[in-house]
């Protein structure tokens, strides 16, 4: 918020010197092209027009600067639409004696007769009024837009390097869990090693370079699932059951590595919690573009709660992670019944 | 003979015409018309012509009071109640002018309007011809003589050629070397206004002039 307002106040820049460079060199030459009529601009039409430019310098400046930052800026619009008038009315009116003034003063011996009429002169000055309040608004709205654009990349930067943070979390998290596997295989000296590290090697080549990827196909996930559990079972926990029923259209996409750490917790507090036949149940289906993923296991109640599952660091990232890349579009809830616990994930795959 | 005269005519109105300046609207508008009696009367110029200059109210009127006067000739009368009925001969021929008068900066000008359907003129002739307006400088000097003096076709073309007028107009005739104005009677106010105020001793010099001496009041 900080860094946005001072992008903000970076960015409020109304230049004075190039919008106004703008604003009359259009104005003249809409004007030029105006009073030459069907004819060619002549020398006398740019004389005339320079100086009828002149008496538009200080209604419209008065407009630009003093009423629509004072009233309309403001939501005034009445008090605004009054001034506007009264400027209009009196600067139009006071147009010839101004216009006079100049050409009497440095043109005398030109004859300016047939340029325009008194009724032509309000329907000019309301033309330019108009006009450079539209050029001011849009040069506004630009500017707003430009903001608002940094705003949202500002954001979006935030967005990115938080998740590039929580993603850094689940990676050590991850191996850390997994190097304990490898160290029970290898202290107990089982074979199944060499096969826990090439499953390993296959789950770390996905986390390396798939989770780099904003999306993913759900069939890359399910992989890792399956590879996971291969990996898990290398530790061959008395009477443990896992389950993985998917039916997905596998094409499907959704941010990499969202199902793991709840795998991982359920691995974790549950199967290896030292319960009676352990199991680890996982369910993914998915339907008119509703994702739904369930995950219960079992677990030992005689470890206090808060020592157990719930309050690790992979679930709290999922939800932080789950409230960036699906906010509100997706739920999450979580249930604990006696000694079984169960996480349910609904995402809205729509775009 | 009538052919000669008619030629003649023609000839004179197209050499009156070569050299002032022309314009399809008049060169006054309703607030600046300012009436003055002491022009009605008969007056000879210094050509020999003779004038008469009836007040057009009065002219309207002789016949047909204004309350049996039918529309048309109401509306005609409403328009140039405060100008003059001219007529003027010179050699035998004759020719009438509506001129009204008005007043730019206390300067009183005359608008010269030819009459159409005027004698004398082939009605073919008559129906190629579009009749302009014409704009009179009108002084009263210390013998009581009036000096008009008509506004010359060279001093707008010096301006226009100069490049340093901006009036609406039209280049006319078979060579396109005449110009005929076409801005509004408001802008041409504005032209006559500025043209007064502007620099140069001989601005009302001008071929076409003449100086009136009254020889009666009245007709």
């Amino acid at each position: 918020m900080i860094q946005n307002k001072s992008l903000l106040q970076r960015t409020n820049s109304h230049n004075v010197a190039r919008f106004n460079a703008t604003l009359w060199v259009c104005s003249f030459f809409i004007l030029l092209f105006l009073f030459s009529g069907r004819t060619s601009p002549e020398k006398i039409d740019y004389i005339y027009t320079i100086c009828f430019v002149i008496t538009l310098i200080i209604p419209i400046s008065i407009n630009l600067y003093l009423l629509i930052p004072s009233y309309l800026k403001k939501e005034k619009n009445v008090l605004f639409s009054v001034f506007f008038v009264l400027n209009l009315v009196v600067f139009s009116e006071l147009n010839p004696l101004f216009f006079e003034f100049i050409i009497n003063t440095f043109f005398n011996d030109y004859y300016f007769i047939s340029y325009h009429n008194s009724v032509e002169v309000y329907f000019i000055f309301f033309l330019f009024f108009t006009l450079s309040s539209l050029l001011k608004l849009a040069e506004d709205w630009v500017y707003l837009n430009k903001v608002e654009n940094n705003v949202l990349k500002a954001q979006k930067q935030e967005i990115e390097h938080q998740l590039y943070y929580l993603k850094g979390q689940i990676n050590p998290h991850f191996l850390f869990n997994s190097l304990n596997v490898l160290y029970s295989l290898a202290i107990d000296k089982k074979e199944d090693v060499t096969n826990a590290i090439l499953q390993l090697s296959d789950i770390l080549r996905y986390v390396l370079y798939d989770i780099e990827a904003d999306k993913i196909p759900l069939s890359k996930e399910i992989d890792l699932i399956k590879s996971y559990i291969a990996f898990e079972k290398n530790r061959q926990i008395k009477n443990s059951i896992i389950t993985f029923d998917c039916k997905v259209d596998e094409q499907k996409e959704i941010y990499p590595m969202l199902f793991l750490p709840m795998i991982e917790n359920s691995f974790k507090h549950g199967l290896k919690s030292g319960v009676q036949n352990p199991y680890v149940k996982i369910k993914l289906t998915e339907k008119d573009n509703k994702l739904r993923f369930t995950i219960s296991n079992n677990f030992k109640t005689t470890i206090p709660l808060e020592k157990n599952i719930y309050k690790g660091i992979g679930l709290k990232n999922i939800k932080e992670n789950l409230a960036i890349i699906y906010p509100e579009k997706h739920t999450f809830k979580t249930e604990i019944k006696e000694d079984v616990y169960m996480v349910k994930l609904v995402i809205d795959l729509k775009q | 003979m009538k052919i000669r005269n008619t030629i003649l005519i023609v000839t004179c109105m197209l050499l009156l015409s070569s050299c002032v300046v022309k314009s399809l609207n008049p060169f006054y508008t309703k607030k600046s018309i300012s009436f003055d009696e002491r022009f009605i009367g008969k007056w000879k110029d210094s050509k020999k012509g003779m004038w008469t200059v009836i007040s057009f109210r009065d002219e309207m009127t002789k016949d047909t009071p204004l309350k049996k006067m039918k529309k048309e000739k109401l509306q005609l009368y409403k328009e140039y109640k405060n100008s003059y009925y001219i007529q003027r001969e010179h050699k035998g021929k004759e020719a009438l002018f509506l001129a009204t008068p008005f007043k730019i900066n206390n300067q009183t000008f005359l608008d010269f309007y030819p009459l159409e359907n005027q004698n004398d003129i082939d009605n073919l002739l008559e129906s190629h011809i579009i009749y302009t307006h014409s704009l009179v400088k009108y002084d009263v000097n210390k013998k009581g003589e009036i000096e008009i003096r008509w506004l010359d076709e060279d001093k707008i073309e010096a301006l226009f050629k100069e490049k340093k007028i901006k009036m609406n107009h039209k280049k006319v005739g078979i060579l396109k070397d005449k110009y005929l104005l076409t801005a509004s009677s408001e802008e041409l106010e504005k032209f006559i206004e500025k043209y007064m105020n502007s620099k140069g001793e001989d601005k009302w010099d001008t071929s076409t002039k003449y100086t009136l001496s009254k020889t009666s009041d009245t007709e």
